[in-house]
């Protein structure tokens, strides 16, 4: 039987007045040849521990610094979006120049904090790639460090006859660069040939000038 | 290997052949019907785009397939937090088309009993208010497949 469930889940990272904020802001900003949407100015990476899928405090300034940390926020039961990105991400990870992917961080933050056991996003997770790092935290800091980064924060739907439930959240990547800064985002929609394109040069833009 | 091509090749045609004759007169055809590998037993997700070839509304009513224990219609996000009425999203106008595709609207398996692989092939039965039951047999693609095929972001594709 078909139930038909009017749910709402991992919503485009793009909401209403705050949709502003990425805006591709022009031909100068993306002169570097960007796939990835270049945000109007630099976002600051979060300053939350929370925990790795061993249990383990992980300081995410800490044990990103100087690493192209490409940050997601999404929930293991997601049926598309989440998976989309991290297939695309293990994908390109595999095809990079010996040494480049030392140089990355992946890192994926449950939004669905009550069913993604840290045991669950990392056997999830493995089914991509085993370096990725998945982080659960208490709803507060995880909001939180959405919030700083002007991402939506995300919305539980409500439970269907099964008690399955959607969960919307922001559907981008978000890209810090080693200067553990946030100058490019990546909604959903960008491919595995988008990443190729666009990593090595966040490895190598200094965005100071 | 020439051998699995060409069950593959005959696995197609039965999809299109499942439709009732749709040469023949205005009927439902489901085309572009693919299925996401799925990476846990708990959730996955099949896409197709329905259309509805009568001069009728027609819904969806009922999805059934035999490796997992229910199938739900979902739609995903909706730009602005908008939620879908259940009629909204599970009837076919008139001449119409319902389009099922990654980031938007989905078909949910639940509880999968049977893995399926990229490569495999799911029967999935749709029954429709007016049009009855129509079978397809659904590849299943990884979730890069998934990516390469159009997204909700991809709008260069006419709807």
């Amino acid at each position: 039987m078909l139930t038909v469930g009017a749910v709402l889940a991992c919503a485009p990272a793009d909401d209403g007045g705050r949709e502003g904020r990425f805006a591709v802001t022009g031909d100068d900003a993306n002169s570097h040849g960007l796939r990835g949407r270049v945000l109007p100015g630099p976002l600051t990476k979060p300053d939350v521990v929370l925990t790795d899928t061993r249990g383990q405090p992980f300081d995410l300034r800490r044990e990103t610094d100087g690493y192209l940390t490409l940050l997601f926020f999404g929930y293991t039961w997601c049926p598309d979006i989440c998976p989309i990105h991290m297939a695309n991400l293990a994908a390109v990870m595999h095809e990079l120049r010996p040494g480049v992917a030392q140089r990355i961080k992946v890192v994926f933050v449950s939004t669905d904090p009550d069913r993604d056991t840290p045991e669950r996003l990392g056997t999830w997770l493995a089914n991509f790639d085993r370096s990725f790092i998945g982080l659960t935290g208490d709803t507060a800091a995880v909001n939180a460090a959405q919030r700083e980064l002007y991402l939506p924060l995300p919305q539980i739907g409500p439970a269907d006859s099964a008690g399955s439930y959607l969960v919307g959240h922001a559907a981008a990547v978000v890209a810090f660069s080693p200067d553990n800064r946030a100058h490019v985002m990546y909604p959903f929609g960008i491919r595995q040939a988008d990443w190729a394109n666009d990593i090595p040069k966040l490895l190598e833009i200094r965005w100071d000038e | 290997m020439g051998r699995v091509r060409a069950v593959l090749a005959v696995l197609a045609l039965t999809a299109v052949a499942c439709v009732p004759n749709v040469e023949d007169r205005a009927v439902i055809a489901v085309t572009d019907a693919y299925a996401a590998e799925p990476v846990s037993r708990e959730t996955g997700a099949v896409y197709l785009t329905i259309e509805n070839r009568t001069d009728v509304p027609d819904t969806l009513v009922g999805a059934w397939t035999p490796i997992a224990s229910m199938a739900h219609l979902h739609r995903m996000g909706g730009e602005g937090g908008t939620r879908m009425r259940t009629q909204d999203v599970a009837e076919i106008p008139a001449g119409g088309r319902l389009r099922l595709r990654p980031g938007d609207l989905h078909l949910m398996l639940m509880t999968i009993t049977a893995m399926p692989h990229a490569g495999d092939t799911v029967d999935l039965t749709l029954e429709f208010a007016h049009a009855g039951t129509v079978t397809v047999r659904v590849p299943v693609l990884s979730y890069l497949e998934v990516s390469e095929r159009a997204t909700v972001g991809d709008e260069r594709e006419t709807p």
